[in-house]
């Protein structure tokens, strides 16, 4: 690289008076300066006046934002909890009807399968109280997250 | 960070730094979006710092970053001529215009460079930090920048 020969020749020093004199007999202090003239027109060339959105607007919108991920952060292990118990029942209930009196593990899981079927209005009473603790723990955490949550 | 804090330094910042990404961008509608996209980042920022003179670079890093995540994006879909849009309406001198796509014939880097040293009148330290290059490399990339421009300003190629 051919580095500008003069010490001068730094950005900076643009708006000083003696530099802008020595730029007159120096090439190298010259181009600089033409530069950053030529870069100040284009800038003050570029639409300055568009509308940007109001700060308010943009303080709520981050909020709101923040708001919402503290909402899916707090939800995401009974998201993780309600797939793996998906996957476990698909699994499950894929062994026991292929596999229904053939192995060991399957004829166990269709045993246990006929015995909570006769337990069916306990077990939905708990799924529902379970989910309804869930759902009020979600919404404590959620409600604790956005009060401490100053932007 | 405190509302009217925030609003001192968007007052002071917002239109200079859509001046910047539209000229990085060559896209008004672009610009609007990384713009507030910039601000909804550095509002959310954990690091935000509280004088005005940081949260300037920090709001031009994170500006910096989405523009260059922008050309990436544009590189990756193979747009890499990018349309004139409205910034061209803009504009009634010819002069201008001619301005204009002279400072789109650079590379991506060069016209950030050339933004921030020579519009900003950001030191090569703090190119360096917004634009996530050596300090070493800032000083040789904006000489070159600068040596191209001359170049294209007297008409060459």
């Amino acid at each position: 690289m051919k580095e500008s020969i003069c010490e001068f020749a730094k950005e900076s020093e643009v708006r000083n008076e003696q530099w802008q004199r020595h730029a007159a007999v120096c090439g190298d202090c010259r181009e600089v300066l033409r530069t950053v003239e030529w870069m100040k027109t284009l800038a003050a060339t570029t639409s300055q006046h568009r509308d940007t959105p109001a700060p308010g607007y943009l303080v709520f919108k981050a909020r709101l934002q923040a708001r919402v991920s503290d909402v899916d952060r707090a939800a995401l292990p009974v998201n993780v909890m309600a797939i793996a118990a998906g996957i476990f029942l698909i699994v499950a209930t894929a062994i026991s009807v292929g596999f229904g009196g053939e192995t060991r593990f399957g004829s166990i899981m269709v045993e246990a399968l006929f015995l909570l079927s006769t337990y069916v209005t306990v077990i939905l009473f708990a799924v529902v109280l379970v989910i309804g603790i869930c759902g009020t723990v979600v919404y404590l955490s959620d409600s604790k997250t956005v009060k401490g949550n100053k932007l | 960070m405190e509302d009217r804090l925030f609003e001192t330094i968007y007052e002071h910042t917002a239109r200079p730094l859509w001046a910047y990404i539209a000229r990085m961008t060559d896209d008004a509608p672009a610009a609007d979006d990384i713009l507030q996209e910039t601000y909804l980042r550095f509002l959310r920022s954990s690091s935000r710092p509280s004088d005005a003179v940081e949260a300037k670079r920090l709001i031009y890093t994170i500006a910096t970053n989405l523009v260059y995540d922008r050309f990436r994006k544009l590189k990756r879909r193979g747009e890499t001529d990018i349309a004139e849009t409205e910034l061209e309406t803009s504009c009634n001198v010819e002069s201008e215009v001619e301005m204009m796509q002279v400072f789109s014939r650079l590379k991506e880097q060069e016209r950030v460079l050339l933004w921030l040293a020579y519009v900003e009148g950001y030191d090569h330290v703090q190119i360096a930090r917004i634009a996530n290059v050596s300090r070493l490399s800032v000083k040789v990339l904006l000489f070159r920048a600068r040596k191209k421009l001359a170049a294209l300003m007297e008409g060459g190629n």
